[in-house]
């Protein structure tokens, strides 16, 4: 019997992996521009961002800049990691449709 | 095969794996540079050399209104940076960006000037433009594609 990787819970929400998918080839990204690119409110992102956060999967770093205060987000080693064996389980699972085939 | 109850078909897994590529590639539009931007700077590289070059009357305030116009823009860009692509250079090429391709514009910069004090001919500092701005313009596209092949394994 072959095991499939368990896919991650914090992540496999479609909002937490659409936020993991934005920031996995960028360094850090605008709080706004997570918002508008997910199309949530501000709570609603919150509120995933603090799930990733409290998995140790996500950091914020707040910086003003002339004044004006911005939110940073940027995966963490540990989120990177996460969600790369969470893709490689997904990659997995939708092999399998290739082979019944 | 274990199948856990909560697990996504294959389907569902495919869709997941498609929608992940599509807000990776949103990401990294957003945090690389475009083209557009490239050939912004390079035309400003390209019209600064003109301006070294050239010691004409209106050289000096040239190259003035050429620097303080490039600070305010690049004031105006840090405003709307929303996001920072990851850094996948090392740092050999990292040191042939930051000291090479200066050193190879100040070269150009240089000789292009005696040139033209020597000969005066007029098409001198517009050819080092062209030439400042064309290298400049490679290096940065160069740059954006090994960036986005890296990042995410693709050509843009």
């Amino acid at each position: 019997m072959v095991t499939v990787p368990r896919l991650d819970p914090v992540i496999h929400a479609p909002h937490r992996l659409h936020i993991c998918s934005l920031l996995t080839p960028l360094d850090e990204a605008e709080f706004q521009m997570l918002r508008e690119a997910l199309g949530i409110s501000d709570s609603a992102l919150s509120k995933h961002i603090k799930q990733l956060e409290d998995a140790g999967y996500l950091r914020l770093r707040r910086a003003t800049l002339n004044g004006r205060r911005r939110t940073w987000a940027q995966l963490t080693p540990t989120g990177r990691q996460a969600f790369a064996a969470h893709v490689d389980a997904l990659t997995e699972i939708a092999s399998l449709a290739h082979s019944s085939q | 095969m274990a199948i856990f109850p909560d697990d996504p078909t294959p389907d569902e897994a495919t869709r997941a794996l498609t929608s992940i590529e599509r807000m990776k590639q949103f990401g990294l539009s957003k945090g690389l540079y475009s083209r557009w931007f490239a050939a912004a700077v390079s035309s400003w590289s390209a019209a600064m050399a003109v301006a070294t070059v050239y010691d004409g009357p209106l050289a000096t305030w040239s190259v003035a209104t050429l620097l303080i116009a490039g600070l305010v823009a690049l004031g105006a860009w840090r405003h709307r940076v929303v996001a920072r692509v990851r850094a996948v250079h090392g740092t050999a090429e990292a040191l042939a960006i930051v000291v090479a391709a200066p050193l190879v514009m100040l070269g150009l910069g240089l000789f292009a000037a005696q040139a033209f004090d020597a000969s005066r001919q007029w098409w001198i500092p517009s050819a080092s433009g062209a030439v400042a701005g064309l290298v400049l313009f490679t290096v940065l596209e160069l740059l954006r594609n090994s960036t986005r092949r890296r990042v995410t394994g693709r050509p843009s």
